[in-house]
């Protein structure tokens, strides 16, 4: 059975590079550019394994929606996304699995994706 | 003689029947017996039994008989009425004669004229008889009248009123005269009114107010009207028309000529033992009332009269009460005058502010001064807009013994000083909590205190002053008292407040006037106080000021040396007169051996600085270099200043004091700061601009990673197309990356119409606008909206704003910009319609790099802001639920833009 992975990313072509490339490592692969999109998703699909999502959105940020996904399905994995390495600093970046920096090399985030679905 | 007692004490008719009878018997016929009235002209039938009817016979010339022709016994025909009926009778006549006088006759029903002898006899004992019996009730009736008068007497000498007078009088008139009724009506106006009715039976008054025509009124003045009268006119005027008045009598009442009233007597009434041959009030009866209301007149009058006088006395004793009253009130005045003047001396002498006040208090509340219950102090200094409570004294009545004491034997000065020291804990205010009064504003305190007028506030007053008098009424226990002020020559210095709360006695306006005295002279000595107070401290502060200069000059001296600035003082001819220890250090020399010489001995190691001394010398004015560097000092800094000494009296530079202040550490350090800073400066910068270009790259490297592997052509197009935006984004963002870096270039100002500007840019969005359905409005103001700036700039800046709003705003809504003229300013405010950003958010828009939107830099606003800076204008952003406005306000004219470029360029190279 395939995985589910939902991509929270509101920079259109920057989702469109990420959704190609997980279909193409054969993931079931659902895309939204909000936090609130996110939410709605997340409660129609339901059987979400792993959430990709980036940090600076306008609305709600990555990290609060972080947050609230642990608190509500608290065994969906988290990977954070993002252009900025002081997040790792964040404190409310607990709530993630991993922390991804965004690079043009996307071997990093496939390994850690692929990590957190065997465990 | 022995049947006399009898006659005299209730029998005469027995005696009377007893004669007739005799008569009769004699004659031999009926007899009856007239009896003659003079006062009526008519003889009428004696009753001898009281249910008998009695006939009258006029004398008349149509009778049978005169009085002349009555002399012997003949036959006559009389003419008899009974009551109304008149009948004739034939008989003979036997005259009853006394001494000539006719008394009346006997009527014999016989024909003889003829008769015997020894009826004659009893015909002249009955004659005696009628005599006696006539005689006697006149003597009886005077005696009795007399005796009555007498009553009347002691009735005047003791009356008390008039009411009881008239009561008492009319009383034994009732019983002089026998009659039934006696009313008295007093007069008023033109009418009387009933206002006594003694008698008993129903009361035969018409009415008890009687009006009478005028011309009866004056009979009754004149005294004329005498009427005693059963059927007259004033008989229907005053009785009801049933009446049963047999005779009556009017009698006026006149006290003081004029008519006080009338007494009305009515119906006689006869006793048995009273012989009167008629029944009426008879004219004698008349004369007696009339006498008995002639001596009520003299009693009315005066009682009237000692009515008057009892006033007159009373008001005589009234004024002489007042007389004593005014010299009591004149003494008290008096004394209180010399209280005035020892309470007046006391504080002249004292030459301490608080117990002047203290002996004005007690010297207006103490007895033996102007003995108020209590004063209150108010004080009033010059600059203090509010009057302050300060101390106040309550009269003390337990201690007025031991007060009255001490005054005995002491003067009244000598008390006051006294008391004012010993015991300062009686002046504390204690008065309700009221620490300060505003009177500026308040109509009734402005006069006290501005115009130095004495109020007097009475409870009159209070309800409508109730406002001015609020804050006075917290402190006052009385609803009246007195505000006066406590002025001296130039000022007001404060306002007592007096009171007599515990006595509650009214405060007369004497005792203001004496409180304004003794306020003013309390005025006088609380300024001599001041002025006093001056002087010493004056003389004080020179013996200071001394000192102070002594120690000041040593201060200075031991200062100067050891100051870490060099300092080199030298006079108008450029002799230097001081040197100080850095200044020695500095140049290499000993003090002692340059003071005196001119300064320019220096003017090697100090470069051109003695020069400039010369000019301070020339200009008298202070110049200053910051970071200096001398040739002579190798990397050395100095901050130098050149300043004048002025003599202060004369205003004249008298020389130049020459100060240098080594910084070279603080420049050195400085420099390294700003080294250091701009590193910093450059390394945030360097983070957010990698961070800013990091997605594009991602997305770049990403995408041509996909574009190596795949096959497809129209991939290969997608890619490009998306690998073509990415790259025109970093284009951008290093494009307003250096527009923002950029250093602040002076602007190239051309004049143009900023609306003309706005409506190029406006018709560039055309397209835009119509795509999102927004709606563009333009809102332009008459009048010139030229503008001098830089043209390119500022077209940057509007449309940086119009695409923020159209962004910001939903289809179908508008974006308004509004363009109008203030002044020296041309403002242009662009409005969307979109949601309210958080003040949070409001507050950082201006901030480089700060972007809520997906794509943008965060630099497009802090750029508009740089250019609307440049230009010396303003830009600001507001927001609410309607929406977001930005509003840009730039200068129209050019100098403006130079002088605030100027003056920044020089901030930027500090």
């Amino acid at each position: 059975m395939k995985h589910k992975i939902l991509i929270v990313e509101d920079e259109q072509n920057m989702r469109l590079l990420l959704e190609e490339e997980l279909v193409e490592e054969g993931y079931n692969v659902l895309a939204v550019s909000d936090a609130e999109e996110a939410i709605k998703v997340f409660e129609s699909e339901g059987d979400i394994d792993l959430m990709t999502i980036d940090i600076e959105m306008p609305g709600m940020s990555g990290l609060e929606l972080a947050g609230r996904m642990r608190k509500t399905v608290p065994d969906v994995k988290i990977i954070l996304l993002t252009a900025y390495t002081h997040y790792k600093q964040d404190l409310s970046s607990w709530a993630a699995d991993e922390y991804v920096v965004k690079s043009m090399d996307l071997s990093e985030l496939k390994n850690k994706i692929r990590d957190l679905l065997r465990s | 003689m022995e049947r006399l007692p009898e006659l005299l004490y209730g029998a005469p008719d027995i005696i009377l029947s007893d004669l007739i009878a005799q008569i009769e018997r004699q004659t031999e016929s009926k007899v009856t017996v007239f009896m003659y009235e003079p006062y009526r002209k008519l003889f009428r039938e004696l009753r001898i039994r009281k249910s008998q009817r009695s006939c009258e016979v006029l004398v008349s010339d149509n009778n049978d008989i005169s009085l002349e022709s009555i002399d012997t016994p003949q036959y006559a025909r009389l003419t008899v009425r009974l009551n109304r009926s008149l009948s004739r009778r034939s008989g003979v006549i036997v005259p009853l004669k006394l001494e000539e006088r006719l008394i009346g006759f006997l009527f014999l029903k016989r024909q003889s004229g003829e008769l015997p002898v020894e009826a004659h006899e009893t015909v002249e004992k009955l004659s005696r008889f009628l005599d006696y019996l006539i005689v006697r009730t006149v003597e009886q009736e005077s005696v009795r009248r007399l005796r009555l008068m007498a009553d009347i007497t002691r009735v005047f000498e003791t009356g008390k009123s008039i009411d009881e007078l008239l009561n008492n009088t009319l009383a034994i008139a009732k019983d002089i005269l026998r009659v039934r009724w006696i009313f008295f009506f007093e007069r008023v106006g033109n009418a009387f009114e009933l206002k006594i009715a003694l008698g008993e039976g129903e009361n035969p008054i018409s009415s008890i107010r009687i009006e009478l025509p005028g011309n009866r009124l004056e009979q009754f003045e004149d005294g004329t009207l005498q009427v005693s009268a059963k059927r007259s006119k004033l008989s229907d005027e005053l009785f009801r028309q049933d009446h049963n008045v047999g005779s009556f009598a009017v009698v006026p009442v006149m006290v003081e000529d004029s008519l006080f009233g009338v007494v009305v007597a009515a119906t006689r009434e006869e006793t048995k033992t009273e012989f009167r041959p008629y029944k009426h009030l008879d004219q004698e009866d008349f004369e007696a009332l009339n006498e008995v209301c002639h001596r009520m007149s003299v009693a009315i009058s005066r009682l009237r009269l000692n009515k008057k006088l009892d006033l007159e006395l009373r008001k005589l004793k009234q004024l002489k009460q007042q007389h004593e009253e005014l010299i009591n009130t004149q003494k008290n005045q008096l004394m209180k005058l010399n209280s005035i003047q020892k309470i007046s001396h006391a504080m002249r002498i004292t030459l301490d502010y608080e117990r002047i006040v203290r002996i004005l208090l007690l010297g207006i509340t103490s007895p033996a001064g102007l003995g108020f219950d209590s004063a209150v102090f108010l004080q009033k200094k010059s600059d203090d807009p509010f009057l302050r409570p300060y101390a106040s004294h309550l009269v003390n009545h337990l201690k007025e013994d031991e007060q009255a004491s001490s005054l005995m034997y002491g003067d009244f000065s000598q008390f006051l000083l006294e008391a004012s020291l010993e015991k300062p804990g009686d002046f504390h205010y204690d008065r309700a909590n009221v620490k300060r009064i505003t009177f500026q504003g308040n109509a009734l305190l402005e006069r006290v205190v501005i115009r130095n007028r004495t109020l007097h506030v009475t409870p009159e007053m209070q309800s409508h002053r109730f406002e001015d008098l609020f804050q006075l009424n917290r402190i006052m226990k009385s609803k009246e008292f007195v505000v006066t002020p406590v002025a001296g020559e130039k000022d007001v210095l404060g306002v007592i407040l007096v009171e007599n709360h515990i006595t509650q006695a009214p405060i007369r306006s004497s005792d203001i006037e004496l409180l304004g005295l003794l306020t003013d002279s309390c005025g006088t000595s609380l300024e001599l106080t001041e002025s006093y107070s001056e002087l010493v401290r004056t003389s004080q502060s020179l013996e200071h000021e001394k000192d102070r200069s002594n120690y000041l000059r040593a201060f200075v001296v031991s200062i100067l040396q050891s100051l870490e600035t060099a300092i080199i003082v030298c006079n108008t001819r450029e002799e230097i007169t001081e040197i100080n220890r850095t200044a020695e250090n500095l140049l290499g020399v000993r003090r002692e051996e340059f003071l005196g010489e001119n300064v320019r001995i220096f003017s090697k190691k100090l470069s051109g600085l003695t020069d400039l001394l010369s000019e301070v010398l020339d200009s008298g004015e202070t110049m200053t270099l910051t970071e200096q560097s001398l040739e002579y000092f190798k990397n050395r800094y100095f901050d130098v200043r050149l300043s004048p000494l002025i003599d202060d009296e004369s205003g004249r530079v008298d020389g130049a004091i020459l100060a240098l202040d080594d910084v070279t550490r603080r420049v050195e350090t400085e420099e390294e700061l700003q080294r250091q800073e701009k590193l910093a400066t450059l390394g945030e910068i360097s983070a957010r601009v990698a961070h800013e270009i990091r997605n594009p790259i991602t997305i770049i490297g990403g995408f041509v990673n996909r574009m190596s592997r795949t096959q497809t052509l129209d991939k290969v197009k997608d890619y490009s197309n998306i690998l073509k935006d990415e790259v025109r984004r970093l284009e951008e963002i290093v494009e307003e990356i250096l527009e923002f870096a950029r250093s602040r270039k002076p602007v190239k100002p051309e004049e143009f119409d900023l609306a003309q500007l706005v409506k190029d840019v406006v018709r560039s969005f055309d397209d835009q606008a119509s795509n999102r359905e927004v709606n563009l409005q333009m809102d332009v103001s008459d009048g010139n909206l030229s503008i001098s700036a830089d043209k390119n700039r500022i077209k940057q800046v509007i449309i940086n704003l119009i695409q923020n709003a159209i962004e910001a705003t939903d289809s179908h809504k508008p974006v308004t910009i509004r363009i109008f003229s203030d002044n020296d300013t041309v403002e242009l405010i662009v409005s969307n319609s979109g949601v309210k950003i958080p003040d949070e958010t409001l507050k950082r828009i201006f901030e480089p790099f700060f972007t809520t939107k997906t794509l943008g830099t965060g630099l497009g606003l802090p750029i508009c802001r740089k250019i609307v800076e440049e230009h010396g204008g303003e830009i600001a952003a507001t927001s609410d639920d309607k929406g977001t406005s930005f509003r840009v306000a730039l200068p129209k004219k050019r100098d403006e833009i130079h002088r605030r470029n100027r003056g920044e360029a020089q901030d930027t190279n500090r």
